[in-house]
Protein backbone atom coordinates (compact mmCIF):
# COMPACT_ATOMS: atom_id res chain seq x y z
CA UNK A 1 0.00 0.00 0.00
CA UNK A 2 3.18 2.07 1.41
CA UNK A 3 5.07 1.64 -2.55
CA UNK A 4 1.76 2.46 -4.20
CA UNK A 5 1.46 5.64 -2.89
CA UNK A 6 4.93 6.43 -3.65
CA UNK A 7 4.44 5.17 -6.75
CA UNK A 8 1.51 7.30 -7.38
CA UNK A 9 3.20 10.64 -5.97
CA UNK A 10 6.13 9.87 -8.07
CA UNK A 11 3.89 9.77 -11.38
CA UNK A 12 2.00 12.74 -10.20
CA UNK A 13 5.67 15.09 -10.09
CA UNK A 14 6.54 13.49 -13.26
CA UNK A 15 2.81 14.84 -15.08
CA UNK A 16 3.16 17.91 -13.25
CA UNK A 17 6.40 18.66 -14.75
CA UNK A 18 5.51 16.75 -17.86
CA UNK A 19 2.41 19.65 -17.87
CA UNK A 20 4.57 22.22 -16.97
CA UNK A 21 7.03 21.78 -19.65
CA UNK A 22 4.49 21.46 -22.26
CA UNK A 23 2.79 24.06 -21.24
CA UNK A 24 5.85 26.21 -21.29
CA UNK A 25 6.94 25.00 -25.11
CA UNK A 26 3.31 25.89 -25.62
CA UNK A 27 3.62 29.92 -24.54
CA UNK A 28 7.25 29.69 -26.04
CA UNK A 29 5.23 28.84 -29.38
CA UNK A 30 2.98 31.66 -28.92
CA UNK A 31 5.41 34.21 -28.24
CA UNK A 32 7.49 33.38 -31.18
CA UNK A 33 4.46 33.08 -33.38
CA UNK A 34 2.74 36.85 -32.66
CA UNK A 35 3.55 39.02 -34.59
CA UNK A 36 6.00 41.37 -32.23
CA UNK A 37 3.65 44.29 -31.21
CA UNK A 38 0.71 41.81 -30.61
CA UNK A 39 2.69 39.94 -28.52
CA UNK A 40 3.27 42.68 -25.82
CA UNK A 41 -1.22 43.25 -25.97
CA UNK A 42 -1.32 40.21 -24.74
CA UNK A 43 -0.78 39.88 -20.57
CA UNK A 44 -0.15 36.37 -20.70
CA UNK A 45 2.20 36.81 -23.09
CA UNK A 46 3.94 39.81 -21.18
CA UNK A 47 3.70 37.82 -17.93
CA UNK A 48 5.59 34.73 -19.45
CA UNK A 49 7.86 37.17 -21.59
CA UNK A 50 9.00 38.86 -17.83
CA UNK A 51 9.47 35.34 -16.55
CA UNK A 52 12.10 34.39 -19.61
CA UNK A 53 13.68 38.20 -19.79
CA UNK A 54 14.64 38.90 -16.18
CA UNK A 55 16.87 36.37 -15.96
CA UNK A 56 18.61 36.22 -19.13
CA UNK A 57 19.07 39.98 -18.72
CA UNK A 58 20.24 39.95 -15.20
CA UNK A 59 22.53 37.72 -17.26
CA UNK A 60 23.38 39.46 -20.60
CA UNK A 61 22.54 43.23 -20.41
CA UNK A 62 22.72 44.59 -16.96
CA UNK A 63 26.94 44.77 -16.76
CA UNK A 64 26.48 47.68 -19.06
CA UNK A 65 23.18 48.52 -18.47
CA UNK A 66 23.23 47.96 -14.71
CA UNK A 67 20.57 45.81 -12.98
CA UNK A 68 17.57 48.40 -12.89
CA UNK A 69 17.96 48.81 -16.35
CA UNK A 70 18.77 52.75 -16.20
CA UNK A 71 21.95 52.57 -18.05
CA UNK A 72 24.99 54.08 -17.31
CA UNK A 73 25.95 58.20 -18.39
CA UNK A 74 29.57 57.18 -17.61
CA UNK A 75 29.74 54.47 -20.00
CA UNK A 76 27.05 56.07 -22.40
CA UNK A 77 25.39 52.49 -21.78
CA UNK A 78 21.29 53.96 -22.38
CA UNK A 79 18.86 53.89 -19.98
CA UNK A 80 16.41 51.29 -21.56
CA UNK A 81 12.92 51.86 -19.72
CA UNK A 82 12.93 55.57 -19.81
CA UNK A 83 10.78 56.29 -23.63
CA UNK A 84 13.79 57.82 -25.03
CA UNK A 85 14.80 55.23 -27.88
CA UNK A 86 18.02 55.94 -29.60
CA UNK A 87 17.47 53.57 -32.34
CA UNK A 88 14.19 52.50 -33.62
CA UNK A 89 11.22 53.88 -32.65
CA UNK A 90 10.78 51.69 -29.50
CA UNK A 91 8.70 49.17 -30.88
CA UNK A 92 9.12 45.47 -30.15
CA UNK A 93 10.34 44.48 -33.45
CA UNK A 94 12.97 47.41 -33.71
CA UNK A 95 14.24 46.69 -30.13
CA UNK A 96 14.53 42.80 -31.16
CA UNK A 97 16.50 43.94 -34.18
CA UNK A 98 18.55 45.61 -31.72
CA UNK A 99 18.99 43.02 -29.70
CA UNK A 100 19.53 40.06 -32.44
CA UNK A 101 22.00 42.15 -34.42
CA UNK A 102 23.68 45.01 -31.96
CA UNK A 103 25.04 48.30 -32.03
CA UNK A 104 28.09 48.71 -34.80
CA UNK A 105 28.53 45.18 -33.48
CA UNK A 106 30.68 44.09 -37.07
CA UNK A 107 27.37 41.99 -38.31
CA UNK A 108 26.40 43.81 -41.08
CA UNK A 109 22.55 43.62 -40.32
CA UNK A 110 23.89 45.69 -36.96
CA UNK A 111 22.50 49.21 -36.61
CA UNK A 112 25.65 51.25 -37.91
CA UNK A 113 24.30 54.07 -40.11
CA UNK A 114 26.20 57.23 -38.08
CA UNK A 115 28.90 57.88 -35.63
CA UNK A 116 29.21 61.04 -33.51
CA UNK A 117 32.35 62.72 -35.44
CA UNK A 118 35.43 63.91 -33.73
CA UNK A 119 35.26 67.76 -35.16
CA UNK A 120 38.93 68.35 -33.67
CA UNK A 121 40.51 65.26 -35.17
CA UNK A 122 42.46 65.71 -38.31
CA UNK A 123 40.07 63.30 -40.00
CA UNK A 124 36.20 64.13 -38.33
CA UNK A 125 35.05 61.29 -39.66
CA UNK A 126 35.55 57.65 -40.90
CA UNK A 127 32.09 57.76 -43.53
CA UNK A 128 32.52 60.83 -45.15
CA UNK A 129 34.75 64.10 -45.45
CA UNK A 130 33.47 66.84 -43.41
CA UNK A 131 35.88 69.82 -42.15
CA UNK A 132 37.41 69.92 -38.55
CA UNK A 133 36.66 72.72 -36.34
CA UNK A 134 38.64 74.86 -34.44
CA UNK A 135 38.59 75.08 -30.74
CA UNK A 136 36.34 78.63 -30.56
CA UNK A 137 33.62 77.13 -32.88
CA UNK A 138 33.78 73.75 -30.46
CA UNK A 139 33.21 75.89 -27.66
CA UNK A 140 29.86 78.16 -29.77
CA UNK A 141 28.70 75.14 -30.31
CA UNK A 142 28.74 73.76 -26.97
CA UNK A 143 26.92 77.32 -25.61
CA UNK A 144 24.48 76.22 -28.49
CA UNK A 145 23.61 72.73 -26.85
CA UNK A 146 23.73 74.16 -23.38
CA UNK A 147 20.70 76.62 -24.85
CA UNK A 148 19.04 73.88 -26.10
CA UNK A 149 18.55 72.61 -22.83
CA UNK A 150 17.96 76.16 -20.51
CA UNK A 151 21.05 75.94 -19.07
CA UNK A 152 22.15 78.79 -17.50
CA UNK A 153 24.73 80.92 -17.82
CA UNK A 154 25.23 81.10 -21.57
CA UNK A 155 27.06 83.21 -23.60
CA UNK A 156 24.20 84.20 -26.34
CA UNK A 157 26.83 85.70 -28.90
CA UNK A 158 28.46 82.47 -28.67
CA UNK A 159 25.52 80.26 -28.44
CA UNK A 160 24.05 82.48 -31.80
CA UNK A 161 27.40 81.40 -33.31
CA UNK A 162 27.07 77.74 -32.64
CA UNK A 163 23.51 78.12 -34.04
CA UNK A 164 24.69 78.82 -37.10
CA UNK A 165 27.76 76.07 -37.35
CA UNK A 166 24.65 74.06 -36.36
CA UNK A 167 23.65 74.08 -39.84
CA UNK A 168 27.55 74.51 -41.55
CA UNK A 169 29.21 71.87 -39.82
CA UNK A 170 26.23 69.47 -40.83
CA UNK A 171 25.04 68.60 -37.61
CA UNK A 172 21.76 69.10 -38.34
CA UNK A 173 22.41 66.14 -40.81
CA UNK A 174 22.30 63.56 -38.48
CA UNK A 175 20.60 65.34 -35.51
CA UNK A 176 17.81 66.83 -36.98
CA UNK A 177 17.20 70.55 -37.90
CA UNK A 178 15.23 70.98 -34.56
CA UNK A 179 17.97 68.98 -32.79
CA UNK A 180 15.34 66.22 -31.78
CA UNK A 181 17.88 63.40 -32.85
CA UNK A 182 17.12 60.50 -35.66
CA UNK A 183 16.21 57.20 -34.65
CA UNK A 184 16.19 55.90 -37.83
CA UNK A 185 20.21 56.54 -37.60
CA UNK A 186 20.86 56.40 -34.29
CA UNK A 187 21.46 59.70 -33.54
CA UNK A 188 20.14 61.56 -29.81
CA UNK A 189 18.03 64.50 -29.36
CA UNK A 190 20.46 66.97 -28.26
CA UNK A 191 17.30 68.20 -25.88
CA UNK A 192 17.27 65.01 -23.56
CA UNK A 193 15.70 64.35 -20.41
CA UNK A 194 19.10 61.96 -19.64
CA UNK A 195 22.11 62.21 -21.34
CA UNK A 196 23.87 59.53 -22.98
CA UNK A 197 27.56 60.69 -22.17
CA UNK A 198 28.30 61.90 -18.99
CA UNK A 199 26.18 64.63 -17.67
CA UNK A 200 25.50 67.50 -20.00
CA UNK A 201 28.63 69.64 -18.32
CA UNK A 202 30.27 71.99 -20.92
CA UNK A 203 33.62 69.84 -20.17
CA UNK A 204 31.75 66.90 -21.58
CA UNK A 205 29.88 67.97 -23.95
CA UNK A 206 33.10 69.69 -25.57
CA UNK A 207 34.84 66.48 -25.50
CA UNK A 208 32.28 64.87 -26.95
CA UNK A 209 32.27 67.09 -30.37
CA UNK A 210 35.89 67.48 -29.87
CA UNK A 211 36.66 63.68 -30.05
CA UNK A 212 33.18 61.89 -31.18
CA UNK A 213 31.54 59.10 -29.45
CA UNK A 214 30.85 55.68 -31.00
CA UNK A 215 29.05 53.30 -28.77
CA UNK A 216 28.48 49.82 -29.49
CA UNK A 217 26.25 46.97 -28.40
CA UNK A 218 26.83 43.21 -29.08
CA UNK A 219 24.66 41.13 -31.49
CA UNK A 220 22.65 38.42 -29.63
CA UNK A 221 21.46 36.03 -32.60
CA UNK A 222 22.56 32.87 -32.35
CA UNK A 223 23.69 33.62 -28.29
CA UNK A 224 20.98 33.63 -27.02
CA UNK A 225 17.36 31.71 -28.06
CA UNK A 226 15.20 33.67 -30.50
CA UNK A 227 12.43 33.24 -27.84
CA UNK A 228 14.56 35.06 -25.48
CA UNK A 229 15.32 37.76 -27.76
CA UNK A 230 11.93 38.10 -28.19
CA UNK A 231 10.82 37.80 -24.66
CA UNK A 232 13.64 40.89 -23.82
CA UNK A 233 12.07 42.71 -26.62
CA UNK A 234 8.46 42.27 -25.48
CA UNK A 235 9.62 42.77 -21.59
CA UNK A 236 11.81 45.91 -22.49
CA UNK A 237 8.90 47.76 -24.63
CA UNK A 238 6.29 46.67 -21.64
CA UNK A 239 8.36 48.39 -19.09
CA UNK A 240 9.20 51.62 -21.43
CA UNK A 241 6.74 52.39 -23.96
CA UNK A 242 7.37 53.82 -27.34
CA UNK A 243 8.54 57.16 -27.50
CA UNK B 1 -14.76 -30.20 -14.46
CA UNK B 2 -12.88 -27.95 -12.07
CA UNK B 3 -9.12 -28.53 -13.58
CA UNK B 4 -11.31 -27.78 -16.95
CA UNK B 5 -12.51 -24.79 -15.56
CA UNK B 6 -8.91 -23.60 -14.58
CA UNK B 7 -7.89 -23.88 -18.29
CA UNK B 8 -10.52 -21.39 -19.74
CA UNK B 9 -9.06 -18.64 -17.33
CA UNK B 10 -6.42 -16.46 -18.98
CA UNK B 11 -3.25 -16.65 -17.91
CA UNK B 12 -2.79 -12.84 -17.41
CA UNK B 13 -6.06 -13.53 -14.78
CA UNK B 14 -3.96 -15.92 -13.08
CA UNK B 15 -1.45 -13.66 -12.56
CA UNK B 16 -0.66 -12.19 -8.80
CA UNK B 17 -1.73 -8.44 -8.71
CA UNK B 18 1.60 -7.40 -7.65
CA UNK B 19 3.04 -9.03 -10.40
CA UNK B 20 0.23 -7.59 -12.48
CA UNK B 21 1.06 -4.09 -11.81
CA UNK B 22 5.25 -4.71 -12.27
CA UNK B 23 4.61 -5.06 -15.94
CA UNK B 24 1.99 -2.66 -15.95
CA UNK B 25 4.60 0.04 -15.33
CA UNK B 26 7.47 -1.57 -16.89
CA UNK B 27 4.82 -1.40 -20.34
CA UNK B 28 4.28 2.21 -19.79
CA UNK B 29 7.73 3.25 -19.20
CA UNK B 30 8.62 1.47 -22.28
CA UNK B 31 6.28 3.35 -24.19
CA UNK B 32 7.35 6.70 -22.51
CA UNK B 33 10.89 5.99 -23.78
CA UNK B 34 9.89 4.78 -27.10
CA UNK B 35 7.37 8.58 -27.42
CA UNK B 36 10.63 10.42 -25.81
CA UNK B 37 13.08 8.88 -28.71
CA UNK B 38 10.61 9.51 -31.66
CA UNK B 39 9.77 12.81 -30.50
CA UNK B 40 13.98 14.17 -29.78
CA UNK B 41 14.35 11.98 -33.52
CA UNK B 42 12.60 14.18 -35.53
CA UNK B 43 12.71 17.32 -34.04
CA UNK B 44 16.59 17.31 -33.47
CA UNK B 45 18.46 19.88 -35.68
CA UNK B 46 19.77 18.31 -39.03
CA UNK B 47 16.99 15.66 -39.10
CA UNK B 48 13.88 15.98 -41.65
CA UNK B 49 10.45 16.81 -40.20
CA UNK B 50 7.46 17.49 -41.41
CA UNK B 51 6.64 20.53 -38.65
CA UNK B 52 8.68 23.94 -38.62
CA UNK B 53 9.49 25.01 -35.40
CA UNK B 54 8.00 28.54 -34.07
CA UNK B 55 11.25 30.18 -34.61
CA UNK B 56 11.43 29.24 -38.11
CA UNK B 57 9.19 31.09 -40.51
CA UNK B 58 10.09 28.13 -43.13
CA UNK B 59 12.67 26.21 -43.94
CA UNK B 60 14.57 25.04 -47.48
CA UNK B 61 16.00 21.88 -48.10
CA UNK B 62 15.88 21.37 -43.48
CA UNK B 63 17.90 24.67 -43.67
CA UNK B 64 15.87 27.11 -41.62
CA UNK B 65 14.84 30.37 -42.07
CA UNK B 66 14.44 32.60 -38.76
CA UNK B 67 11.63 34.78 -38.17
CA UNK B 68 14.03 37.88 -36.76
CA UNK B 69 15.67 38.01 -40.48
CA UNK B 70 12.19 37.58 -41.85
CA UNK B 71 10.58 40.59 -39.89
CA UNK B 72 14.35 42.29 -40.22
CA UNK B 73 14.08 41.90 -44.32
CA UNK B 74 10.63 43.32 -43.83
CA UNK B 75 11.87 46.38 -41.76
CA UNK B 76 14.81 46.84 -43.99
CA UNK B 77 13.31 46.26 -47.40
CA UNK B 78 10.43 47.35 -47.38
CA UNK B 79 9.88 50.03 -43.75
CA UNK B 80 7.02 48.68 -42.56
CA UNK B 81 6.45 46.49 -39.62
CA UNK B 82 5.57 42.57 -39.31
CA UNK B 83 2.09 43.54 -38.17
CA UNK B 84 1.51 46.33 -41.04
CA UNK B 85 3.05 44.56 -44.14
CA UNK B 86 0.10 43.25 -46.19
CA UNK B 87 0.06 40.09 -47.06
CA UNK B 88 1.22 40.58 -50.74
CA UNK B 89 4.54 42.31 -49.20
CA UNK B 90 4.93 39.17 -46.87
CA UNK B 91 4.38 37.06 -49.54
CA UNK B 92 7.48 39.02 -51.24
CA UNK B 93 10.14 39.36 -49.02
CA UNK B 94 9.29 35.19 -47.81
CA UNK B 95 10.21 34.38 -51.67
CA UNK B 96 13.24 36.22 -51.78
CA UNK B 97 14.40 34.52 -48.83
CA UNK B 98 13.42 31.40 -50.20
CA UNK B 99 15.21 32.64 -53.27
CA UNK B 100 18.16 33.60 -51.48
CA UNK B 101 18.16 30.44 -49.56
CA UNK B 102 17.97 27.92 -52.85
CA UNK B 103 20.47 29.67 -54.68
CA UNK B 104 22.95 29.95 -51.86
CA UNK B 105 22.40 25.89 -51.13
CA UNK B 106 23.08 25.46 -54.91
CA UNK B 107 25.97 27.76 -55.37
CA UNK B 108 27.57 25.53 -52.19
CA UNK B 109 26.67 22.66 -54.61
CA UNK B 110 28.42 24.42 -57.67
CA UNK B 111 31.37 25.01 -54.91
CA UNK B 112 30.92 28.35 -55.96
CA UNK B 113 33.36 29.21 -52.95
CA UNK B 114 36.03 27.64 -54.54
CA UNK B 115 36.34 29.52 -58.26
CA UNK B 116 34.13 33.06 -57.34
CA UNK B 117 36.62 35.64 -56.17
CA UNK B 118 34.20 37.45 -54.74
CA UNK B 119 32.18 34.27 -52.72
CA UNK B 120 35.80 34.11 -51.43
CA UNK B 121 36.06 38.08 -50.33
CA UNK B 122 32.66 37.46 -48.94
CA UNK B 123 33.25 34.56 -47.14
CA UNK B 124 36.79 35.82 -45.29
CA UNK B 125 34.86 38.92 -44.45
CA UNK B 126 31.68 37.08 -42.94
CA UNK B 127 34.54 34.95 -40.73
CA UNK B 128 36.23 38.57 -39.71
CA UNK B 129 33.12 39.95 -39.28
CA UNK B 130 32.17 37.25 -37.14
CA UNK B 131 35.55 37.61 -34.71
CA UNK B 132 34.33 40.71 -34.47
CA UNK B 133 31.16 40.05 -33.07
CA UNK B 134 33.03 37.53 -30.48
CA UNK B 135 34.87 40.59 -29.40
CA UNK B 136 32.06 42.75 -29.37
CA UNK B 137 30.43 40.72 -26.39
CA UNK B 138 33.50 40.10 -24.45
CA UNK B 139 32.94 42.71 -21.69
CA UNK B 140 36.35 44.27 -20.77
CA UNK B 141 36.64 44.98 -17.17
CA UNK B 142 36.96 48.56 -15.69
CA UNK B 143 40.41 47.33 -14.55
CA UNK B 144 41.34 46.34 -17.79
CA UNK B 145 40.38 48.95 -19.54
CA UNK B 146 41.83 51.43 -17.15
CA UNK B 147 45.32 49.74 -17.89
CA UNK B 148 45.14 49.87 -21.54
CA UNK B 149 44.45 53.46 -21.09
CA UNK B 150 47.61 53.90 -19.07
CA UNK B 151 49.50 51.86 -21.59
CA UNK B 152 48.44 53.87 -23.99
CA UNK B 153 48.02 57.40 -22.46
CA UNK B 154 49.76 58.99 -25.52
CA UNK B 155 46.54 58.04 -27.81
CA UNK B 156 44.16 59.97 -25.49
CA UNK B 157 45.68 63.14 -25.14
CA UNK B 158 43.56 66.64 -26.09
CA UNK B 159 44.50 67.91 -29.65
CA UNK B 160 46.49 70.96 -28.54
CA UNK B 161 46.12 74.16 -30.19
CA UNK B 162 47.61 77.80 -30.04
CA UNK B 163 47.59 81.05 -31.26
CA UNK B 164 50.55 82.52 -32.54
CA UNK B 165 51.98 85.56 -34.66
CA UNK B 166 54.23 84.61 -37.53
CA UNK B 167 56.02 87.53 -38.53
CA UNK B 168 58.57 87.95 -41.60
CA UNK B 169 59.64 91.28 -42.65
CA UNK B 170 57.82 93.28 -45.00
CA UNK B 171 60.52 94.23 -47.40
CA UNK B 172 63.94 94.39 -46.09
CA UNK B 173 64.64 97.48 -44.50
CA UNK B 174 67.67 99.17 -46.32
CA UNK B 175 71.40 98.52 -45.08
CA UNK B 176 70.26 96.21 -42.47
CA UNK B 177 71.07 93.08 -42.28
CA UNK B 178 66.70 90.85 -41.63
CA UNK B 179 68.35 89.39 -39.04
CA UNK B 180 68.96 92.29 -37.18
CA UNK B 181 65.71 93.76 -37.79
CA UNK B 182 64.32 90.49 -36.75
CA UNK B 183 66.40 90.59 -33.31
CA UNK B 184 65.58 93.96 -32.04
CA UNK B 185 61.22 93.24 -32.72
CA UNK B 186 62.50 90.25 -30.71
CA UNK B 187 63.38 92.45 -28.04
CA UNK B 188 60.62 94.63 -27.98
CA UNK B 189 58.27 92.24 -27.96
CA UNK B 190 59.62 90.76 -24.79
CA UNK B 191 59.98 94.07 -23.09
CA UNK B 192 56.42 93.63 -23.59
CA UNK B 193 55.70 96.35 -26.55
CA UNK B 194 52.49 95.54 -28.71
CA UNK B 195 52.44 93.52 -31.35
CA UNK B 196 51.08 96.03 -33.56
CA UNK B 197 53.70 98.80 -32.44
CA UNK B 198 56.39 96.39 -33.62
CA UNK B 199 55.35 95.32 -36.73
CA UNK B 200 54.95 98.89 -37.83
CA UNK B 201 58.07 99.85 -36.21
CA UNK B 202 60.28 96.72 -37.49
CA UNK B 203 58.17 96.50 -40.71
CA UNK B 204 57.13 93.00 -40.02
CA UNK B 205 53.65 91.43 -41.15
CA UNK B 206 52.32 88.36 -40.19
CA UNK B 207 53.13 85.20 -42.94
CA UNK B 208 49.43 84.80 -42.98
CA UNK B 209 50.71 80.60 -42.74
CA UNK B 210 48.79 80.36 -39.18
CA UNK B 211 46.00 82.70 -38.39
CA UNK B 212 43.92 82.60 -35.27
CA UNK B 213 43.23 80.00 -33.05
CA UNK B 214 45.02 76.69 -34.51
CA UNK B 215 45.39 72.83 -33.76
CA UNK B 216 48.23 71.49 -33.49
CA UNK B 217 48.48 69.59 -36.50
CA UNK B 218 46.78 71.90 -38.76
CA UNK B 219 49.77 74.76 -36.92
CA UNK B 220 52.47 71.94 -38.07
CA UNK B 221 50.66 71.49 -41.41
CA UNK B 222 51.13 74.77 -42.06
CA UNK B 223 54.16 76.12 -40.22
CA UNK B 224 56.38 73.18 -41.53
CA UNK B 225 58.32 70.67 -38.95
CA UNK B 226 61.29 73.38 -38.27
CA UNK B 227 59.09 76.30 -37.11
CA UNK B 228 56.31 74.10 -35.63
CA UNK B 229 59.07 72.60 -33.39
CA UNK B 230 60.34 76.16 -32.23
CA UNK B 231 56.71 77.46 -32.13
CA UNK B 232 55.35 74.74 -29.74
CA UNK B 233 58.27 75.03 -27.49
CA UNK B 234 57.33 78.30 -26.71
CA UNK B 235 54.74 79.01 -23.89
CA UNK B 236 51.97 81.93 -23.53
CA UNK B 237 53.83 85.33 -24.31
CA UNK B 238 57.53 83.83 -25.03
CA UNK B 239 58.81 85.05 -28.37
CA UNK B 240 61.53 83.07 -30.66
CA UNK B 241 64.77 84.23 -32.11
CA UNK B 242 64.49 84.42 -35.55
CA UNK B 243 64.58 81.21 -37.39
CA UNK B 244 64.30 80.09 -41.37
CA UNK B 245 61.25 78.48 -42.85
CA UNK B 246 60.82 75.78 -45.33
CA UNK B 247 59.81 78.84 -47.31
CA UNK B 248 63.74 80.67 -47.36
CA UNK B 249 62.70 83.58 -44.77
CA UNK B 250 63.33 84.48 -41.96
CA UNK B 251 60.84 84.14 -39.08
CA UNK B 252 59.54 85.43 -35.85
CA UNK B 253 57.57 83.61 -33.75
CA UNK B 254 55.38 85.17 -30.95
CA UNK B 255 53.43 82.58 -29.17
CA UNK B 256 50.21 84.39 -28.07
CA UNK B 257 48.34 81.26 -26.41
CA UNK B 258 49.72 77.94 -26.27
CA UNK B 259 47.82 74.81 -25.03
CA UNK B 260 49.64 71.68 -25.79
CA UNK B 261 48.00 68.41 -25.54
CA UNK B 262 47.43 66.71 -22.34
CA UNK B 263 46.05 63.46 -21.63
CA UNK B 264 42.09 63.10 -20.93
CA UNK B 265 41.15 61.62 -17.78
CA UNK B 266 39.69 58.47 -18.00
CA UNK B 267 35.83 59.10 -17.61
CA UNK B 268 35.84 61.79 -21.13
CA UNK B 269 37.80 59.06 -22.56
CA UNK B 270 36.34 55.48 -21.82
CA UNK B 271 34.38 55.40 -25.12
CA UNK B 272 37.84 55.44 -27.09
CA UNK B 273 39.52 53.17 -24.87
CA UNK B 274 36.95 50.53 -24.99
CA UNK B 275 36.64 50.80 -28.99
CA UNK B 276 40.41 50.93 -29.46
CA UNK B 277 40.54 47.95 -26.59
CA UNK B 278 37.48 45.83 -29.07
CA UNK B 279 40.00 46.85 -32.11
CA UNK B 280 43.20 45.15 -30.26
CA UNK B 281 41.00 42.33 -28.87
CA UNK B 282 39.91 41.85 -32.59
CA UNK B 283 43.52 41.88 -33.84
CA UNK B 284 43.94 39.11 -30.84
CA UNK B 285 41.18 36.55 -31.67
CA UNK B 286 41.99 37.16 -35.96
CA UNK B 287 45.23 36.53 -35.31
CA UNK B 288 44.59 33.60 -33.18
CA UNK B 289 41.81 32.04 -35.46
CA UNK B 290 44.85 32.00 -38.54
CA UNK B 291 47.27 30.69 -36.10
CA UNK B 292 45.07 27.78 -35.03
CA UNK B 293 43.53 26.97 -38.64
CA UNK B 294 47.22 27.02 -40.30
CA UNK B 295 48.17 24.71 -37.39
CA UNK B 296 45.58 22.47 -38.28
CA UNK B 297 45.84 22.30 -41.75
CA UNK B 298 47.67 20.17 -44.24
CA UNK B 299 49.64 22.59 -46.55
CA UNK B 300 52.10 21.38 -48.85
CA UNK B 301 54.22 24.00 -50.76
CA UNK B 302 55.51 22.94 -54.31
CA UNK B 303 59.43 22.85 -54.26
CA UNK B 304 59.66 25.12 -57.32
CA UNK B 305 57.80 27.96 -55.61
CA UNK B 306 59.37 27.74 -52.35
CA UNK B 307 59.44 31.55 -51.37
Amino acid sequence: MKRRLILALLAAVACLYAARAIYHRHLETRLLQSWPDAAAQDPQLLRFAAAVAVPAMAEHCASCHGADLRGDPRRGSPNLIDKEWIHGEGGVADIEQTINYGIRSGDHRGRDLADMPGFELPVPYRRYQIASLQPADIHDLVEFVLQLNHREPIDPAAAAHGASLYTTALCYDCHNGNAAGDPSIGAPSLRPHAWLYGDGSRETLTDIIAYGRRGVCPGWSGRLKPVTIRAIAVYLHDRSGPS
Amino acid sequence: MRSDSNDAVSPWIRWPGRARLSLLLWGAGALIGLGAAGIALFTAKGTATNSVPPEYIATVNQRPLFVSDYIYQLQTELNVSPEQATSEQRRRVLDEMIREELFVQRGLELDEPEIDPDVRNALVAAVQAQVTVEATSQLPTESELTAFYQQHLDRYSSIGYLTLADLVPVTATPGAPVGDSLARAATALRDGQPLALVETQFHLKESGQVSGEQVYFAAKLHLGDRLFAIASALTSGQVSDAAPGDDGRLHLLYMLSNNPPRPRNFTLARNEVYNDYRLELQRRITDSEFKYLRDKADIRLNPAYRP
